[in-house]
């Protein structure tokens, strides 16, 4: 399998070639286009149970979908929500936490599966991520141009809870302490301290700043006509 | 003052470096990442000037209403991220202390703290088609950072320039402007949809952006359920 990040790094899309019988994995909906010979197949990947988890808590679809080549090589490609960077990661019996949405695609070995980060997690999205685990290659994107962070071990280091876009395991974080009036101006955004030795990745924008910049351009809704119909304080038909 | 701006592709950031003894200062939400050693004040205005009072000033704008303060606790090197909200361009311009600029308070990323801010002025705001331009007086002598909706363009000012009040980022003091319309009368105006103009002349610089925020949002909001608040 080869593959090729197109349009980057503003509009990254991904394009991968594979041989005859090799195959794909993506959340549905990503696939943009591919050859004629690609066979499509959408299943819950783990059971109806992790596809819920994955669609309820982590914020993926509940199908995804594996697309095969058959009968010769066959080009396909995948493209993410939002314009951004992608970025390719090979895992070797290995995991990789996720921020909701930003899985992309992976070879078969790889499993996706919703993970309960519980009070500590507190990301932009929800409680839960995404836990990539097995062997095999993997992509996944952001919002934005990526950044890496790399841990020693010996330093920490603070990351809007916004922007994470995935992290090793080997990885722990904590919201810091320090910043009580940061939290109590911007409930939705944290700061999360990251430790340990491993790699953070990041991402240079946040869909959750774009939507609190738009919502004062959204109408105002009036009180009057607030509701749907309104029959005033006399129920029809009642006591 | 050490600030790695990303300038590839869409997404323009700034890293800045900071050594014990400086500080910087930016919009209160910019800050996407810092080394650990990196203490963060949120406070209403720069150098204790404003204090509470000038805050709300700054928050009935509309736009950029609390800063951070970023410093260095441990005596060692530290670093600040900042990214802007909009896809686009991040640019620094070194301020002298013989030349002030002014900047609009949406287009303001982050200054040294060397920098005087001067928020109390504020321009036009609210009138007719939702249009508003706050101005951020910046003088002193150090790094300012602005951010744009798309692409930013620097230009001489030498006559006159009519700019369309969404586009201006940042301008020498000392070009003189007015507020104006775009031409005819007021009705004529409103129809146009042009809304308001500043109608600069003298000689000087200014900073443009490709994209108007403003009219963006206005593109996005009536796509969106209404609003409760």
């Amino acid at each position: 399998m080869n593959h090729e990040i197109l349009c980057g790094p503003s509009f990254s899309v991904l394009e991968v070639t594979l041989a005859a019988g090799e195959r794909i994995v993506s959340e549905a909906g990503a696939m943009a286009w591919m050859d004629g010979n690609v066979k499509t197949e959408t299943t819950t990947r783990g059971g109806v149970l992790a596809g819920l988890k994955r669609a309820v808590f982590s914020g993926e679809t509940f199908f995804q979908n594996t697309y095969e080549a058959e009968g010769g090589p066959a080009r396909i490609a995948f493209a993410p929500g939002v314009s951004g960077e992608i970025v390719p990661w090979q895992l070797q019996e290995e995991d990789l936490l996720l921020q909701r949405g930003a899985f992309l695609a992976s070879t078969e070995g790889i499993r996706c599966e919703s993970k309960s980060e519980g009070l500590k997690g507190l990301f932009a999205q929800g409680i839960f991520v995404l836990r990539a685990t097995g062997s095999g290659t993997m992509f996944f994107s952001g919002y934005g141009a990526i950044d890496t962070i790399d841990l020693d071990g010996g330093s920490t280091y603070t990351i809007d809870n916004g922007y994470v876009v995935a992290w090793e395991p080997t990885l722990s974080y904590r919201i810091t302490k320090a910043r009580k009036i940061r939290s109590f101006l911007f409930s939705d955004q944290l700061l999360l301290s990251f430790s340990g030795r491993g790699r953070v990745w990041i991402n240079s924008r946040s869909p959750q700043s774009l939507a609190n910049w738009v919502h004062p351009f959204r109408r105002l809704k009036s009180k009057d006509s607030g509701g749907g119909i309104q029959i005033g304080p006399v129920s029809i038909g009642g006591e | 003052m050490d600030i790695d701006v990303s300038t590839g592709g869409l997404f323009g950031r700034a890293l800045v470096h900071l050594e014990p003894g400086e500080k910087f200062v930016s919009d209160a939400g910019a800050m996407f990442r810092a080394s650990s050693n990196i203490d963060i004040d949120v406070t209403t205005g720069n150098r204790g000037k404003g204090g509470i009072l000038g805050g709300l000033g700054r928050l009935l704008t509309g736009d950029t209403f609390f800063l951070s303060t970023y410093e260095v606790t441990d005596g060692q090197p530290g670093e600040v991220g900042l990214a802007p909200t909009h896809l686009g361009e991040v640019r620094r311009v070194d301020i002298t202390p013989d030349q002030a600029w002014l900047c609009a308070g949406g287009s303001f990323l982050g200054a040294e703290s060397t920098l005087t801010l001067d928020t109390r002025f504020q321009g036009l705001k609210g009138f007719l088609g939702g249009e508003s331009l706050s101005l951020l007086r910046v003088s002193g002598s150090g790094a300012l950072l602005v951010s744009a909706l798309g692409m930013l363009s620097g230009m001489q000012v030498e006559g006159e320039l009519i700019v369309d009040t969404g586009h201006v980022v940042a301008f020498t003091e000392g070009l003189s402007y007015r507020i104006d319309k775009v031409g005819g009368g007021w009705i004529n105006t409103w129809l146009s949809g042009e809304g308001f103009v500043m109608r600069f002349s003298g000689k000087g610089r200014i900073i443009l952006q490709s994209h108007n925020p403003t009219r963006f949002g206005q593109h996005l909001g009536p796509l969106l359920p209404e609003r409760q608040s």
